[in-house]
């Protein structure tokens, strides 16, 4: 079972983790078996709920593909970002001097997280880059760049929710762009889907940034009617990190404030569709748990219904050994 | 004339493009009229609906228009309502048993549906003498006929134009939203050569969708239309209109015709007899028809044995895809039909007995219907004309 996950070929051809690439798979085998080190970087914005357990499948695979890239003989260096200042960034954000509070909060518990895992990244505030001067030096060339070619600006756009493309225009696209710059200097991004559009922005703007894409994250215990009038949650699932991501807040699991029975019964009352191409938050959960097992160094497998496997699984490697209560 | 061996593998070969010509078509029709795909949503329906109907479990629908939110009323057993009219130029045939499953499958699922019977449409098309004659057929021939397809009058509401007067006030009230340069582009001037073709199509059929979102029946409300692909300009007109008038717009389903028995990229019509069953059709008609039908066989048995038979370009096969409930039967008799293990006659012998039986069956029903004003929409239409 540890090969699925450890073997690099193998990892990043894992349809059930592995949602797609920029530019291509062939791209980034051809960019990371050239070198002798490569540069990771996972970043997450957060907000008032706390911290999803959707965040471990991204800070579950970085740790595993540091793995797979080492077995092959390549370092990789893994940033893991908290995005402190672009969770406010967010005009809809009412309380934001509070949710800054939280950043060294958030800090802590991935940390905490590291070490019971035994994962091997490190930790750091995106405004300890963010804004310091070689960054905003940067990100003024960038913009002189960017306000001169409509294709990045075409490519900005893509990155914004319809609801908020008023909002990012009067603010000149500032997100998008401290964002395609930030992580310009890195080698591979580990995202959930919607980061391919800051990717290309990236790329447009001269990186060489290659992208892995995860699987959605889905949100527990919703009818299928959410997907049929969603059709953008249905493609792009909702934000793994934000609990509050589309206002599904209850039908998400998180960690250090839901109790085991809570989630238990949050995913007892989803619906699993028989149809593998639907929306399947159990089968994600049940591969974050299989994850988290691997770095626990636990490897039996049995079979059961997958419900039942799911919370097994939670419980033993994921509630239990955090102990966030 | 013998038919060679190579002739009949070229006359297979055509089958095969006719099935893809066929499968382009509606494809094609999704695109060009800026449709969405039914698959997205039935992928759901089949999912979570204990029985979606064989419309919908067999690809019949195969579009929609703005669906997605009475796709989710459906899912919470909500009610809603559906409007899906009838011209009365002919006794029901198997083409129009494909609509009536769909509303009965509807109406399961939650739907209070309206009937308009248009026999004013009959008349200005030619199709039916007089307006007394659309109204014998309409009364004595179609609703007792809609009506042994099993709807419930509690959520069944049938009209026949001609009597219910207020529809064309109505109908008037709404032609004023309507420009004639619209009429003309979308109808155009060919379908409008007598000014109550004009009225009728620019206004009366709006007014038969818009219906259910008067006063009278709760105001404001979704409303589901499912058309054969030649009714969604009358759709997109109503959409129109409706926005004008601060209504909800109508959702649309788009579902395949039943193939004519002569053709299988055409659609069985009433006006040509030859190309359809009617529901009350006697067994031996019955089985005359489907013998002289087109199939998806080639003439040469030992040919059709070898490449087997293309079920997708066959006017008599589909017959049991749109109307067999048992999903079973049908993938043996596809699977043999394709393979060559059965031939053309044993095919038609097959479709033959199902429909003789499903006449039957039908016509017995329609005898037992007694009371049709249980179903008769009878309330005045005033909203819009009171002060």
């Amino acid at each position: 079972m540890k090969d699925k996950y450890l073997k690099f070929n193998r990892l990043l051809s894992n349809r059930s983790l592995i949602y797609g690439f920029c530019p291509s798979v062939a791209e980034i085998v051809r960019k990371v078996k050239g070198k002798k080190e490569v540069k990771l970087v996972y970043g997450e914005t957060y907000d008032k709920y706390g911290l999803t357990i959707d965040s471990l499948k991204y800070y579950f695979f970085v740790g595993l593909l540091q793995k797979a890239l080492e077995s092959e003989g390549i370092a990789a260096i893994t940033e893991v970002l908290i995005g402190d200042l672009h969770s406010v960034k967010n005009d809809l954000v009412v309380d934001k001097e509070a949710l800054l509070k939280q950043a060294e909060e958030r800090v802590r518990l991935v940390t905490k997280i590291k070490d019971v895992y035994g994962l091997n990244f490190n930790v750091s505030l995106m405004s300890k880059i963010l804004e310091g001067e070689e960054f905003r030096g940067k990100l003024n060339r960038a913009k002189q760049v960017f306000d001169g070619s409509e294709k990045l600006r075409s490519l900005a756009y893509e990155t914004v929710l319809t609801n908020r493309i008023s909002q990012e225009e009067k603010k000149g696209f500032e997100y998008a762009l401290e964002e395609a710059v930030l992580i310009g200097k890195y080698d591979l991004k580990i995202g959930p889907p919607r980061e391919i559009y800051f990717d290309k922005l990236s790329r447009g703007l001269g990186s060489k940034l290659c992208g892995i894409y995860l699987k959605p994250t889905y949100p527990l215990g919703v009818g299928a009617e959410l997907y049929i009038e969603n059709p953008e949650i249905e493609k792009f699932g909702v934000t793994p990190y934000k609990a509050g991501s589309n206002k599904l807040q209850d039908n998400r699991i998180i960690l250090g404030v839901m109790s085991f029975e809570e989630m238990k019964n949050l995913i007892e009352k989803t619906f699993v569709f028989k149809d593998p191409k639907l929306p399947n938050p159990i089968l994600d959960l049940f591969i974050i748990s299989e994850m988290a097992m691997v770095f626990l160094g636990k490897e039996k497998l049995e079979p059961g219904n997958i419900k039942e496997k799911t919370l097994e699984n939670l419980k033993k490697f994921i509630f239990e050994p955090l102990d966030l209560r | 004339m013998r038919i060679s061996i190579k002739q009949t593998e070229a006359e297979y070969l055509e089958k095969k493009a006719l099935a893809k010509k066929i499968d382009r078509y509606y494809k094609d029709k999704t695109r060009e009229l800026n449709l969405e795909y039914f698959s997205r949503i039935k992928s759901y329906l089949i999912e979570v609906l204990e029985d979606p109907g064989l419309s919908i479990k067999r690809d019949i629908v195969f579009a929609e228009l703005g669906f997605e939110k009475l796709a989710g009323k459906i899912i919470r057993r909500e009610e809603f309502t559906v409007v899906s009219g009838l011209n009365p130029s002919s006794p029901l045939h198997l083409g129009h048993k494909v609509l009536f499953d769909l509303l009965i499958s509807l109406q399961k699922m939650g739907a209070n549906i309206f009937i308009p019977i248009t026999n004013d449409e009959s008349y200005l098309d030619g199709k039916a003498p007089s307006l007394i004659e659309s109204r014998r057929m309409a009364y004595e021939e179609i609703i007792p006929s809609i009506i042994a397809f099993g709807f419930d009058p509690k959520k069944t509401k049938i009209f026949v134009d001609s009597d219910h007067p207020d529809l064309y006030n109505l109908a008037i009230y709404l032609s004023k939203y309507v420009s004639n340069d619209y009429v003309k582009t979308v109808f155009g001037e060919e379908s409008l050569d007598n000014s109550g073709k004009a009225f009728y199509r620019s206004s009366v059929q709006l007014a038969q969708i818009i219906l259910p979102q008067l006063e009278e029946f709760g105001g404001a409300k979704e409303t589901l239309i499912p058309v054969g692909i030649d009714q969604h300009s009358y759709v997109l007109l109503a959409r129109d209109v409706c926005r004008k008038l601060k209504l909800i717009p109508p959702s649309e389903i788009i579902f395949k015709f039943q193939p004519s028995l002569k053709n299988p990229f055409e659609k069985m019509s009433g006006s040509k007899p030859e190309t359809v069953i009617y529901l009350s059709d006697e067994p031996e008609i019955i089985r005359d028809k489907i013998n002289r039908a087109f199939t998806g066989s080639v003439s040469v048995l030992e040919v059709h044995k070898k490449l087997g038979g293309v079920p997708e370009a066959c006017s008599v096969f589909p017959i049991l895809k749109f109307h067999c409930l048992d999903d079973g039967f049908i993938s043996k008799i596809y699977r043999d039909y394709k393979s060559g293990k059965i031939n053309m006659n044993e095919l038609k012998k097959i479709v033959g007995d199902f429909v003789v039986n499903l006449c039957v069956e039908h016509q017995k029903k329609k005898e037992k219907v007694k009371n049709i004003n249980k179903f008769l929409l009878k309330k005045p239409l005033r909203s819009f004309l009171e002060y």
